[in-house]
């Protein structure tokens, strides 16, 4: 290691510390609470029927997250009671790998999870793109970084991690079978 | 006395398993960088802590190779003293074990407590038998809680292996 690389080290670190206070992280706090809330709003979507005839009991009940950056704040996980059966939907946070946020469905010592990822995004594969430029071709060019992303709320494939599944009505029922060690 | 017993030369050295262990650390750091799609939706955190464990399991599979190398070059070196001519007291009474035991030795009970008879290798001996329970551990699937005395990793394994070489004399 040598002074050289020591002051480019320093540089390097200087410049992502800079980069990082200039996203406003109580915007995105306040825009996964409300992707958070849209999810909630789906599920209690799926189970409304149940619920009507009291076959199912939800309950909406505030838990502390703490992320860095972020500091902690409030958010909202459901109880889902099934008999006694008891299903958790606990929120992870936003601060996450390649997802704008999760929440993990738990219950009977099992978990499933919810991410909140690109809406085109059907597997891992989708991340990867690989191209070949034979000599003398132009290298095609990168994708351009600042494209808004849709992101929309896929279930984690427990057979297959690399793909997410639709949240729809059936999938999310099989979902809560499994958890729930129906 | 028999021929002295063909070695496979799948045995590997120390310095084979230090680069083994060291290379593979050094790939599961790597794969571990965050970025990579396996880690969609984990928490920096997870990511951390599952490389922590990982690291761990690698530690202890080295560990046991490193060990298991050091019972083969202990093994070998039993073997060639039994057949060669060396005159010195250690390889007599190697000699006169194999002539009771053959190659059907105990590694912790019969060679390494005549290693311990040795002035230079005492200490160092009964630090490889203890260290063999680790080894065991390891083998058989540790379903047990071990009574180790002292807490074993892949460092302080290859450093045995350090002291082995200066001090053991392989021949």
């Amino acid at each position: 290691m040598t002074a050289d690389e020591f002051e480019k080290f320093i540089e390097k670190k200087n410049k992502e510390s800079q980069s990082e206070a200039k996203v406003d992280w109580n915007k995105e706090k306040k825009e996964w609470l409300k992707y958070l809330s849209d999810l909630h709003t789906d599920i209690e979507g799926f189970l409304s029927k149940y619920v009507k005839a009291k076959k199912i009991n939800l309950k909406k009940y505030p838990v502390i997250i703490e992320e860095e950056n972020i500091g902690e704040y409030r958010a909202n996980a459901i109880s889902i009671q099934i008999g006694n059966e008891s299903v958790v939907l606990r929120p992870i946070g936003t601060m996450l790998i390649g997802s704008k946020g999760r929440v993990d469905i738990e219950g009977n010592g099992k978990t499933r999870k919810i991410v909140l990822v690109d809406s085109r995004l059907k597997s891992l594969k989708d991340l990867i793109k690989i191209t070949i430029t034979l000599p003398g071709e132009n290298k095609p060019k990168p994708k351009a970084k600042s494209e808004k992303i849709d992101w929309s709320w896929r279930l984690q494939d427990p057979d297959s991690p690399g793909k997410f599944l639709e949240l729809n009505e059936e999938n999310f029922y099989a979902c809560l079978m499994e958890v729930a060690n129906g | 006395m028999a021929r002295t017993p063909a070695f496979s030369g799948e045995s590997l050295s120390f310095e084979q398993v230090y680069k083994h262990h060291s290379d593979l650390e050094a790939a599961l750091i790597e794969y571990y960088v965050a970025g990579k799609p396996k880690f969609i939706g984990y928490t920096l955190s997870e990511v951390k802590i599952e490389l922590e464990t990982r690291k761990l399991e690698l530690d202890r599979t080295s560990s046991f190779s490193c060990l298991s190398s050091i019972e083969a070059a202990i093994r070998m070196d039993y073997l060639k003293r039994c057949h060669g001519k060396r005159k010195d007291e250690l390889s007599l009474k190697f000699r006169d074990l194999f002539r009771i035991k053959g190659e059907s030795v105990s590694l912790e009970e019969d060679i390494l407590e005549i290693w311990k008879q040795e002035a230079a290798t005492k200490a160092l001996a009964s630090e490889i038998k203890a260290a063999l329970k680790y080894r065991h551990w390891l083998a058989h699937g540790r379903y047990w809680v071990p009574k180790l005395g002292k807490k074993y990793d892949f460092t302080g394994i290859y450093n045995l292996t350090i002291l082995i070489k200066s001090r053991f004399g392989f021949s």
